[in-house]
């Protein structure tokens, strides 16, 4: 990574997406004619390099795979810091919109995503990187059907013993019931709670848990996962959010609601969005689950539909970045 | 796991322990809406009931370098509207607004029942995040969001929520795990002898004073504090850029090293111009030496845990301390010394104010208790090396400005200076920043130890951090 490479060395294409925190572009490498996502950050002058580019940069410096986007280079200047990414078409979300029915993928699709995924997040927590911000805007596709995970932003890396967890993290449709239940000691398992919304996501083309408030979500999640006790769930009573006077649910089963799902995907989907974060199956061990048995054999069979060739027009990448 | 050493400093594996910190306090507030786009960096918010602990020096953080003064007011009185940080939904916002009425309205009476201890408020600059109110929520160390706010309504119908449930933001810890001198003691130790190389059996009271307004004022959780020590020998390794390791530069280095463990590991960081407002660097100092840091690290933060010189081995180090410190503590040879000594021969000085504080401990050994202490005297911002041969952080003149000399940006402008010897006396960072004398106008009155003479003058520097660090 060449450290001392000048802002100029990209061309700077159309814009991408703006947000409060960065502002994203197309750009092109002059030299190699490489076409990059350019993330520059406005650099106040009295906050300094913010914490989130600090750890977007030195944690995606060392998440170097497929799933993960590249993070090519930086460029550190007095008013700005620009991240260059390798480039990726759209995000998730987008690819949805346009790819879709209503929003809803295919079914080798959502396979060839989710192993995707869950491999982006396996390396992650291999590597002591909690992402913390899973959704679908914040993963990339690329035209050749590659998932990648961007947005480091809110990541954090564990394993150093810290008491100063946040548990405003994830976006709320997408938040893990314990954190939402005010737990400060979550771990990988938040991530995993998030992946199993976004599968469930690309199979209905909404949202699966689309609450307003931290109590309207845990609502939500309830109203189909059933209201949890200490019988279901010994220490629930010990969160600082938890209320007796949650309003009692029966347990649904996610087939009534997700009846495009087939049985296998119903496990996985089961295991990943169990209530209790220590019940929650590990990327690794999702990795394992039968239901991808035959994701080798839809791919040689060109099955996944986001994985033929051919451009799709439409759709801007957006802030995924 | 290899073992480290500092000077008599060794890192026992065996005493590695996991670093199992107290329980926290949790709140209840919600979100109302999803997780806001803008996550940003907050405008480092310090909210939260100060525990019961050990005897604090009262006002827990009792007398800024300078004035002897308490230096927790000036935040409200400046203007208690801005007492915000951003990210936060409205209920926060509300709830941080009335805590900062709370102790705005709060500071007057204090004020006003101790004008005769305190004869002028505090000047700024400090702003410790603990507070001498003790039931009452403390507002950030600086304030510059400028979120408009609602009039204060919401304070009277949201009765402010019991100590239990505050939160502790971030970088912030509500309980510290440590002990805050034997912390200071510690990190002083190590970043002195990290960056310049010599183990130092003691430190200098100024440059103790100096880690322990770092420490005490941004409550670095002790892991923050430890991967810091970590990135300060990371740093002190790399050949190109190679640092600079006079005694003079541990200061930066140490600023620097905690500024970017926090803002890697803490979940709610400050921002660049809070820590000058605790260290007296400029913030453009510090944004110039964060981003050189960055680069001779190529932004390797994330380090590995167990390797050898990284956060493990500063955490064995520092449990090996503490054990050590236990030993002691049965028959201490340091003993705390009562530094109001050094004031109390002013006409000013308050006496009674003093009787109130416990000393501060100045940590020395049992035989060097009658330590001198600077005379109290008036310098002349001209004077050169004005400094005494005691240490006691004596404030600058009028109209000095900060030590660090005008144009001082950065290692850019050390490493081009030629290599000298280590000046006798090092210029170091002066602890406070600006001091307004116009919003003080009772400054007049200061305590002995206050060498603003001129209330006219709008800007002073303060302490100068000149001493020698280690003895």
């Amino acid at each position: 990574m060449d450290s001392k490479r000048h802002p100029s060395s990209f061309q700077q294409l159309e814009k991408l997406g703006e947000g409060t925190y960065a502002t994203v572009f197309k750009g092109r490498n002059r030299q190699t004619n490489e076409l990059v996502a350019l993330k520059e950050i406005h650099l106040d002058s009295e906050e300094g390099t913010p914490s989130t580019a600090i750890r977007e940069i030195s944690l995606m410096k060392e998440l170097k795979h497929e799933n993960i986007v590249s993070l090519h280079d930086v460029i550190h200047t007095e008013s700005k810091l620009m991240l260059v990414f390798e480039y990726m078409d759209r995000d998730l979300k987008k690819y949805m919109d346009l790819r879709g029915d209503r929003g809803a993928l295919d079914y080798p699709t959502i396979k060839s995503f989710t192993h995707q995924l869950l491999q982006g997040i396996a390396f992650c927590h291999e590597n002591r990187v909690l992402h913390r911000d899973l959704k679908p805007q914040n993963l990339l596709i690329n035209n050749k059907g590659q998932l990648k995970l961007a947005d480091f932003g809110l990541a954090r890396a564990f394993g150093i013993p810290v008491n100063t967890f946040s548990n405003e993290v994830v976006t709320l449709w997408y938040r893990a019931p314990d954190v939402l239940l005010g737990s400060r000691t979550y771990n990988t398992s938040i991530d995993i709670w998030s992946a199993g919304c976004i599968m469930a996501e690309m199979y209905t083309g909404r949202p699966l848990f689309p609450g307003t408030t931290n109590e309207d979500q845990l609502q939500k999640i309830f109203r189909l996962m059933g209201t949890p006790s200490e019988r279901t769930w010994p220490g629930i009573s010990m969160y600082p959010e938890y209320r007796t006077s949650f309003p009692v649910y029966a347990t649904q089963e996610l087939r009534m609601i997700l009846p495009q799902v087939d049985q296998l995907g119903l496990d996985l989907l089961n295991r990943m969005l169990q209530l209790r974060p220590e019940m929650r199956i590990s990327a690794k061990d999702a990795l394992r689950h039968r239901w991808f048995e035959d994701l080798p054999d839809l791919r040689k069979r060109g099955m996944i539909q986001a994985e033929r060739r051919g451009p799709v027009s439409g759709g801007s990448m957006g802030m995924g970045y | 796991m290899p073992s480290i050493e500092y000077g008599s400093l060794k890192a026992d594996p065996l005493l590695w322990m996991d670093v199992r910190v107290a329980p926290l306090p949790t709140e209840y507030q919600t979100d109302s809406k999803a997780f806001p786009e803008h996550r940003r960096t907050v405008n480092m918010p310090v909210i939260y009931t100060p525990p019961n602990r050990h005897p604090l020096t009262p006002p827990e953080y009792p007398y800024d370098a300078v004035c002897g003064m308490p230096v927790n007011q000036y935040q409200y009185a400046v203007n208690p509207h801005k007492a915000v940080y951003g990210g936060y939904d409205a209920y926060r916002k509300a709830s941080t607004f009335a805590a900062a009425q709370q102790a705005a309205d709060y500071r007057h009476p204090y004020m006003n029942s101790q004008a005769s201890h305190y004869p002028l408020p505090a000047p700024p600059g400090l702003h410790h995040p603990t507070g001498q109110f003790a039931h009452h929520k403390r507002s950030s160390i600086h304030s510059t969001y400028e979120d408009a706010y609602p009039q204060p309504t919401r304070q009277e119908s949201r009765p402010e929520p019991p100590a239990a449930e505050e939160k502790p933001t971030g970088g912030v810890s509500a309980h510290l795990d440590y002990e805050m001198d034997e912390m200071t003691e510690f990190v002083g130790s190590v970043a002195l002898e990290l960056v310049t190389g010599q183990p130092s059996s003691r430190l200098m009271p100024s440059y103790r004073k100096f880690v322990n307004q770092i420490l005490s004022s941004t409550r670095l959780p002790s892991s923050t504090i430890l991967l810091g020590m970590a990135y300060l020998r990371q740093r002190m390794d790399i050949q190109q850029p190679a640092a600079p390791r006079g005694q003079d530069h541990v200061y930066r280095h140490l600023t620097i090293a905690l500024l970017l463990a926090s803002k890697f590991l803490d979940d709610n960081t400050f921002q660049n111009k809070s820590w000058s407002e605790v260290t007296s660097l400029k913030v453009k100092e510090i944004n110039e030496l964060e981003k050189d840091w960055l680069a001779a690290i190529n932004w390797q933060l994330h380090i590995d845990v167990d390797g050898h010189g990284t956060f493990r081995n500063h955490k064995s180090l520092w449990d090996n301390w503490k054990a050590r410190r236990a030993a002691k503590a049965a028959q201490p040879i340091l003993a705390p010394i009562d530094t109001y000594r050094s004031r109390s021969n002013s006409a000013y000085a308050p006496p009674q104010m003093y009787t109130q504080y416990p000393p501060t401990p100045v940590h020395s050994t049992a035989s060097e208790q009658a330590v001198q202490l600077p005379p109290v005297r008036v310098a002349h911002r001209d004077e050169g090396q004005w400094w005494n041969s005691s240490d006691y952080s004596p404030p600058s003149a009028p109209q000095t400005g900060p030590a660090t000399p005008e144009g001082y940006y950065g290692w850019s402008a050390a490493y081009s200076r030629p290599q000298q010897p280590a000046p006798e006396y090092s210029r170091l960072p002066p602890i406070m920043s600006t001091y307004d004398h116009r919003v003080w106008p009772m400054h007049n009155h200061a305590p002995i130890n206050c060498f603003c003479q001129n209330s006219d003058q709008r800007f002073w520097s303060n302490v100068n951090y000149g001493p020698p660090i280690a003895a």
